[in-house]
Formats: structure tokens, sequence, C-alpha cells
């Protein structure tokens, strides 16, 4: 089966939700997420960084360099106040749409 | 997201640039570790597993690159690196960048320079306060049909009595003084008398000490003059002392007062210059500046048929010229019932502004129009050179974009080459206008207002980046039309398609007829001028003024009593004086001749009225004379010929009989088959007998015909005003100091002035025709070359678009002339055009030029054709190259590219 896509504008959707639960790293991210989709998602880091720094700038998230269990060096994305307050519009917003579509398609 | 914030991310990100970079690394590396560690976890070797997480990401140099391309201070490193890569196409081709910088610098250059030019001579205001109020209150003459005629002075007080549209009348008369200070040697000088209000109307100040007091304008005071700073300089070194000095001016003891600034006299020259008579000092020389202000003294006493001044006004509030005009002219009607000395005098008001600067629009106009010519074929080339080069580059821009470039990501860059290739143009460009301004305030005619106040200031500095901005911003639309065009079909097209390729060639190739048609206006022209400049240096003046220096001096009336009229006899210091120069100055060396004459022989002098004694036609009522007094050596001094009798020798100094020599034109006008030897005339109150005829010496100009004169010898007629005249055998002005002992030998307190080469009295006034033809030409060559570029891009571009079909019929056997026809034939067309359509113009156009052609005509047929065959040879050359390249296609090489 061909890989799906993200589909536009959920990526940062996603990734807040995934780092609403705990700090992670950019590594990390991009599993959590194959594993949630049902390994549908693969988001390669030249799509995953670009939203995770625009996102840091935005100042929805807050990053720091800490050791990994492993013992090595990465950096560790947090959602801010900002951030959590930009989930929960993305997230209604998400619902609302999704809810129109399944309207449509349910009554169609 | 507010503006504050992105701007505060962007401050951040340029600040922390290299530590960004090295934690975007770091955690690429991080990412790459992590993923191989799982694979090698899942069994895979660490080598192995290494490779394949770095497959799996896409790419880490992409993902740094995408990341980068996210961030908000990208764009700015994206513009820093198209201007690297920018200035790496601008060095690829050096040639193609030179011609292109080069075309900018002259279009930038030369849209300064006549910015320049036009602001310091026109755009700014004059400095007069309420200049647009400011008017010359001349009178007219309806029997001579003059109407800028001096004034009387109870003309003037009548004129402030009676008129209310005019707030404030003022003064002004122009004459020459000899000032000596101390022992000192005098010096002349020209000297502006003015009335008490002329001060207030031009808005001359003071720099040093003060100006006239009121009472100091009424007759009987002591004289005060104010000096300029020139002479302030000159004479005092700038001490404070010269504050209150005393003086003689004109033998008479005076004090200064002040000192004025050097503009004071700005627009004295002009207004002098229009004036119909009482022009003083202003006839000898454009360049006189005013170096002593003397204050107007004349009561009502003054003779009201004597018109010596010069009035100006200021309208009062709430009046207009037209309503001042009425109502002066009402004034001067009235005076015109009241007085005969105003008979057939009326009043013509005329704006100073107009005046001053009237002269100047003309050459001022058409150097402008020539700039603007100019600069469109600069223009033009610029935008095909680029236009060009855009096409011949749509493979390199094709292949980029099908590398994944963004469409607008090229074109920001092709626009950020072209605002490169303009910004390093304005630098030569401005150090061009420099030059230029330079240059023009070095040679320009002097009598242009202002002009030696041109260069490069603010506004000019300005106008060369708000021209190099405008060129950028346009050339960099370019671009755009060329990417749009092609972008459906060029990527995949590996060659310029030919649809594109006709429209704007056609395009291009009628601006490069346009171009040669404006190299020929302007090199017709310029032709023009330059034939008439040549045919005027040409003429034959009737005397030789090689070697010969001039010198004039004046003869103060306190010492030199010289009636009118040689009836009675002159004084005998005058005689003396001329008797004892002319020996002294014979025996200077390197002397070969000398004379003394009332005018030299560039100088128009006075004329009379006459009558001839007996037979004859009598000469009708308006027929005058030139009486040119000489002394015998005159004629060989000049090498005037004499045509039949004799010249006049001592013996006619001192004899009864009153000897005359006529000249040629004179006895064409009124002895037109008779020998005038013999022949008796009558002129200043005297009878004189013709000894002898000279040739015609053309005393008022090149380019006018010699008046009918009569040369007579000087001690009969006695003028204040003489010229020395000397011809040496080497440099002339080598003779200066002996003069001068010569003068101060007879009379110490004569001062030598306006002491020139005759030369250059000759071609002086020839200064600004000169000034003009220069400059014309230089734009016609300018024009030449731009179009030859012009040409050259053409058929350039012809040839690599015809590559292909020259190479088939190459193959097929074509020869030389036949390849040579196919490449030549669109050039030829265009040029032909071109030339054709430049020809017709230009006769229309040259028409405006006739005012300043001298004995040719603007439709000159030489000229005309001269042009076209330059041009032809010029066309030529500029194909030469284009077409080798054309006989040097290989045609299998080229047939194989396709």
């Amino acid at each position: 089966m061909e890989k799906l896509d993200v589909p536009q504008g959920t990526l940062d959707l996603m990734i807040l939700t995934i780092l609403a639960r705990e700090p992670m790293h950019g590594y990390g991210i991009s599993q959590r997420l194959a594993v949630l989709s049902h390994d549908e998602f693969h988001v390669n880091p030249g799509s995953l960084f670009p939203s995770l720094y625009r996102l840091e700038e935005d100042g929805k998230l807050k990053a720091e360099w800490r050791p990994t269990e492993n013992n090595r060096r990465a950096k560790y994305y947090k959602l801010t106040a900002s951030g959590r307050r930009q989930l929960e519009r993305h997230r209604e917003r998400w619902n609302r749409v999704s809810f129109a579509v399944t309207g449509v398609l349910e009554g169609a | 997201m507010t503006l504050l914030h992105r701007l505060a991310s962007i401050v951040r990100w340029i600040v922390r640039r290299h530590r960004a970079e090295r934690d975007l690394n770091d955690e690429m590396e991080a990412f790459v570790d992590m993923a191989a560690a799982d694979r090698t976890s899942d069994g895979a070797p660490p080598a192995e597993a290494r490779r394949l997480a770095v497959l799996r990401l896409g790419g880490v140099e992409q993902a740094k690159e995408r990341v980068r391309a996210a961030r908000h201070g990208a764009w700015l490193d994206e513009i820093g690196r198209d201007v690297h890569c920018g200035l790496r196409q601008i060095r690829r081709d050096p040639a193609f960048s030179a011609i292109v910088i080069a075309t900018l610098a002259l279009a930038i250059g030369l849209t300064c320079s006549m910015f320049g030019v036009l602001q310091a001579v026109v755009l700014r205001p004059l400095p007069f306060p309420a200049t647009k109020r400011l008017m010359m209150v001349w009178q007219t003459d309806r029997n001579a049909g003059t109407s800028r005629e001096p004034a009387s002075i109870p003309d003037l007080l009548d004129f402030t009595e009676r008129s209310q549209h005019i707030e404030r009348f003022g003064a002004v008369s122009a004459s020459d003084a000899t000032l000596q200070v101390a022992a000192a040697d005098p010096v002349h000088v020209a000297a502006l008398t003015v009335s008490s209000s002329v001060f207030g109307l031009l808005g001359v100040e003071p720099v040093a000490g003060r100006s006239f007091d009121p009472r100091e304008y009424r007759p009987g005071e002591g004289q005060v003059v104010l000096i300029s700073e020139r002479l302030w300089t000159r004479l005092f070194r700038r001490e404070p002392s010269a504050i209150g000095a005393s003086l003689r001016v004109n033998e008479r003891p005076a004090v200064i007062v002040g000192v004025v600034a050097d503009a004071a006299d700005f627009g004295v020259q002009q207004v002098l210059s229009s004036a119909a008579y009482a022009r003083g000092f202003a006839d000898r020389d454009a360049r006189t500046r005013v170096d002593v202000w003397l204050p107007l003294r004349a009561g009502r006493g003054a003779p009201r048929g004597f018109h010596g001044v010069l009035m100006i006004g200021r309208l009062a509030p709430g009046a207009t010229r037209a309503s001042a005009q009425a109502e002066l002219a009402r004034v001067a009607a009235d005076l015109e019932r009241m007085y005969p000395e105003n008979s057939a005098r009326g009043v013509f008001l005329e704006p100073i502004e107009d005046v001053v600067l009237g002269p100047v629009w003309t050459p001022i106009a058409l150097l402008t129009a020539g700039v603007i010519l100019v600069l469109l074929t600069a223009c033009v080339n610029l935008a095909i050179l680029l236009l060009a080069r855009g096409t011949t580059r749509t493979n390199e821009i094709a292949v980029r974009m099908a590398l994944g470039a963004e469409r607008r990501r090229m074109l920001r860059q092709l626009f950020i080459e072209n605002v490169l290739v303009s910004g390093i143009g304005a630098a030569p460009g401005l150090l061009l206008a420099y030059g230029t301004l330079n240059a023009i305030r070095a040679f320009a005619p002097a009598h242009i207002p202002r002009i030696a106040s041109v260069g490069i200031d603010f506004s000019v500095a300005l106008v060369a980046l708000v021209s190099a901005a405008v060129i950028a911003f346009a050339l960099g639309l370019l671009p755009l039309a060329q990417i749009r065009v092609g972008a459906s079909g060029l990527v995949l097209a590996d060659r310029p398609s030919r649809g594109t390729g006709v429209s704007s060639g056609r395009l291009r190739s009628v601006l490069v007829a346009a171009e040669v048609a404006v190299a020929v206006v302007l090199l017709t022209g310029a032709g023009l001028l330059t034939r008439s400049l040549w045919r005027i240096y040409h003429v034959d003046p009737g005397f030789d003024v090689t070697r010969v220096l001039k010198a004039e001096l004046q003869l103060p009336p306190t010492r030199y009593q010289l009636p009118f009229g040689a009836s009675a006899a002159p004084d005998s210091s005058f005689t003396r004086l001329i008797g004892g120069f002319v020996e002294r100055a014979e025996r200077l060396p390197d002397v070969q001749a000398v004379a003394l004459a009332a005018h030299h022989p560039l100088d128009a002098g006075f004329t009379t009225s006459f009558a001839l004694v007996g037979a004859g036609s009598q000469p009708a009522n308006e027929e005058e004379l030139s009486v040119r007094g000489i002394t015998p050596g005159y004629f060989e001094t000049m090498r005037v010929s004499i045509v039949t009798g004799r010249p006049l020798n001592d013996s006619d100094l001192a004899s009864s009989v009153r000897a005359a020599v006529v000249n040629e034109a004179f006895v064409d006008q009124f002895f037109p088959n008779v020998d005038p030897i013999d022949r008796r005339l009558q002129f200043l109150r005297s009878e004189w007998t013709v000894v002898g005829v000279a040739g015609n010496e053309r005393f008022h100009g090149m380019t006018s015909a010699p008046p009918a004169a009569a040369y007579v010898p000087l001690n009969h007629a006695p003028w204040p005003r003489l010229a020395m005249v000397v011809r040496t055998s080497g440099d002339p002005s080598a003779v200066v100091p002996g003069l001068r002992r010569a003068v101060g030998e007879i009379d110490p307190t004569l001062a030598m002035f306006a002491v020139e080469p005759l030369e250059q009295t000759l071609t002086t006034p020839f200064g600004q025709h000169r000034f003009l033809t220069t400059l014309l030409a230089l734009f016609a060559i300018f024009a030449v070359i731009l179009a030859a570029v012009g040409v050259y891009g053409v058929l350039s571009y012809t040839v690599v678009q015809k590559t292909p079909d020259i190479a088939v019929r190459m193959a097929l056997g074509a020869d030389t002339r036949q390849v040579l026809r196919l490449v030549l034939r669109e050039t030829t067309v265009v040029t032909g055009a071109g030339a054709i359509a430049g020809v017709g113009l230009a006769l229309l156009s040259s028409r405006s030029l006739s005012s300043l052609l001298f004995e040719v005509t603007p439709t000159d047929p030489v000229t005309v054709g001269a042009v076209v065959i330059f041009l032809i040879m010029i066309a030529a050359a500029a194909t030469w190259i284009p077409a080798r390249r054309a006989l040097n296609i290989d045609p299998l090489a080229a047939l194989r590219r396709q």
C-alpha cells in the first residue's frame, strides 16, 4: 500500500498533541507519530524539523538540550502555556472539520 | 504573530546564527544516531545501520535546508546568497557586464549632469527677495522700434511719484571707473551706480562695513563707494582697514564704506546686455563683474532728454504685471504729452527672471533634449542587452527549475542580479557626473548665470540614486516577462523557442532602428553646428589678428579735453599722448608695428550722419558712416590692404587739409562707378578729402556685413577711450610690461585694461557656440556608440537564433555570400530604416538650429550625406564580429547540438 502523506495542516496539531503528554526529542516524536498513527504516517526530518523550529520560534514550544536514556545529548521540546492554548484551538478546529466532513459523507 | 515578535525573532536569529547552525547540526546528528541505534538493536551492523538511517531520512542536508528555509530570518540569508550568486554571474561574463555597467554609468552620469545644470542655472530661485514681483521697467521707443531702453532721471522721479502698482522703483547705471589707492598702480574696474532703493530691491547686504546712508545719495556729499569682495581681496588683502580707507575714483577722492559679496551683481550682466543702450561695460566682455558700487546722485535738475539709467521696480501687493503695465503706460502717455523729450516713448514691464534667464533657455532646452535622447538610447540598449542575455540563459533557468528551484526564488535572484548591476553602475555614474560638471564649470560660457556654481550636491546625488533605483526596478521586471512567457514550455525545450524569439525580436529591431535614428539626428545637429563654426572661423575678418596684442585706455575728462566734433583743436595733452606712446612702443623689443585707435578692429564704434560734397548720390536719412580714428601705423599693424590711393601718414596728422581713407563698403554703397579719390565728405562738423580706399574690416563681427566706414587721423577725431594694437614678432603677451611702462612714462594715472591678444577678442563671442557644438558632438558620439552596440547586439542575437538555419544551409553547400545575406538582411533593414527615419527627423528638427547657423542651411546636403556615410561605416564595423562568427559556424557541430 502506498504511503500516506500527512494531511495538510495537521502536522502541527499532532506534534502538539504528542508533546502535551511529555517533552520529547525529534526522533522520539517521529517514532511516536508512526506508532500512534497505526504505522500510516512516517514523517521524515525534512518535514518534521521545520515544523518544530517554527513552533519553537512562535513560542509554542520550548527546547533544551538534555541527556537521553542512552546518555546521548538531544534537544527536548516542551509545550509552553501558549502552546497548550494553540493545541486547544487546533483540536477544536479539527473536531469541527471532521464533524462536518463526516456529516457530508454519511448524509449524502 | 505580531510584527514585533517577528522582528524579535529575526534579531535573535541574526545574533545567534552560528550557534543555531551548530545546534541544527547536532540535532541532526543526534537524530541519525538514534535511528542508527534502533537499527543496530534490530540486528543490523552499525555502519550499515547508519547508512540505512540516513537513507531513510531522505538526506540530511536537505532536511537542514528546509529547516533553514522555515526560519523567520531565513530570507536574509537567502538574499545574501543571491547577492553572492549575482556577483558570480556578473564575473562570469566580464565583457557583457562591462558593457551593461558602462551603459548604466553613462545613463546615470548624464541624468545627474543634466539635473545638476538645470538645478544650478534654472530651477533654483533667483537670489532676489520676492523674485517673481521684481520687474525691469524699460522704456520703449516707437520711432526706433526698440523695447528695452533706458530712462532719464526726471522720468524715474515722475514714475516713482505717479505709480501705485509699483511700490518701489530703483535705477542702475553701468560705467567704467579707474581706482587708485594711495600710490599704487591705477586699476580699471566696472562700476555700477545705484539709487537708494536698489540694495533693498535686490537683497544686497554688505559683508563688511555698511551700506550707503540715505544722505549719501544726495548731491554735494563726499563721495562714498562700496567695493566687491574680489577687489577687497585684491587691493587690501581682506584687511579690515579697507573700511574707511580713502582712494581716488576717476581722479576724485572717495571713501570706502563697505564691502559686498561677489555674487551681489547677479543678473547685472544679463540686464545690461538686453538693453538697447546704456550697456556700459557689458558690451566689452560678458565676463565683467561689478567691482565698485556708487550712490546715484541726481536731482530734478538732470536733463530729461538724457536716458542713462535702467529702471527696476517691485510690484505692489495685489498688483499684477498687466495692471502695472497698464498704469505705467498711462503715466508714460502723460509724460509724452507734457515733454517733447519723451515723444514716442512708452513703457515695457518685464520680469527680471525672464531677462536674466531668457537668453539661456534655448541652449539649455537644446542640451536637455540631447541628453534625453542619449538617455533613452542608453536605456533601450540596456533593455535589449538584458533581454538578450535573459533569453540565452533560459536553458540554465530551465535546468534549475527542473531541479526544484521555486519560480519565486528564481525571479528574486534575477531581480537581485539586476539591482547589483545598477548599483555597480551608479558609482561610476556619479563619478562621470562629477567630472562632467567640473568640465562644464570650466568651459561653459561665462554669461550663463550661475554656471559657476554647478556641482554635485545632495540633491544631485539623490537623483543618481533614484535613477539607479528606477532603472534597477524597471530592468528587474524584464526577467519576469521572459520567464512567464517561457514557463509553460520552457522546462521541456532545451533551446530558446522560436515563438518567443520572433515577437520580442521584432520589438528589438524596432528599438534599434529608433536608436539609429536618434544617432542620425544628433550627428546631423552636431555636424551642422560644427560646419557653421568652421565657416565662422574661416571668415576673412579683413585684418590679421595673429600675434597682435590689444589694450585699452580710458582718458579721464578732467585732464583730457576732447571736444566732440573735430572743428576745435584737440587738447595738446591728447596729441602728446598719442605721439609719445606710439614712439615709445615702437622702440620695444619684438614690436613690429604699433597703432592707437579710437576703437580696436572688433569694436563696433560709433556712427554719425554725413553728407557728400559735390556730385554723387546723397546718403538717405538713416544711412550713417562709421568713423574710425587711427594713427597712421594702423593699416600696417592690422595688415589692412589699401586698394587704391594711399594710407594716412604722419603729415596728415598736422595738415590743415583733413584726409580720410574710406573702405570698400563705402565705395560700393556711395561711389559705385566713380573714382572716390579727392572726393569730399562732410561729417563731425568738418570737411574731409578722400585720399585712399582700404579693404573692409569686419568690425561689426564675423557674422555681419562690414559697414561703410571712414578712417581719419586720431587727433582730428579724438575719443576718450583708446585702444592700442601692437603687432609683435613673438608672443604678444610678452610685450605687456613694456607697454605699461610706456603708458606710465607719459601719464602715470592711466590704467591699461582689457589687455589680451586680439585673437582672443575674436574668438570669445563664439564661446557659447563652441560650447554647444562641443556638447552636441559629445552626445552624438555617445549616441553612435550606443547605436553601434545595439546593432551589434541585434546581429549577435540573430546569429545565435539562426545558427541551425545557417548550419543546415552550409551543410547543403551555401557559400559565404548566401550565409551573409541570410544573416545581414535583418540588420540592413534595421539600419536602413533607422537611417531614413533619422534623416527625415533631422531635416525636420534642424530648423530649430537655424538661429545658430552661419552660412549653413539647416538642410545642408553635404552634412547629411557625411552623416549617412559615417553611420553606414559604423554599422558595417558593428556587424563585423557577429558576421564572422556566423561564417565560422561548424555546421556539423551545430546540427549535432540540436
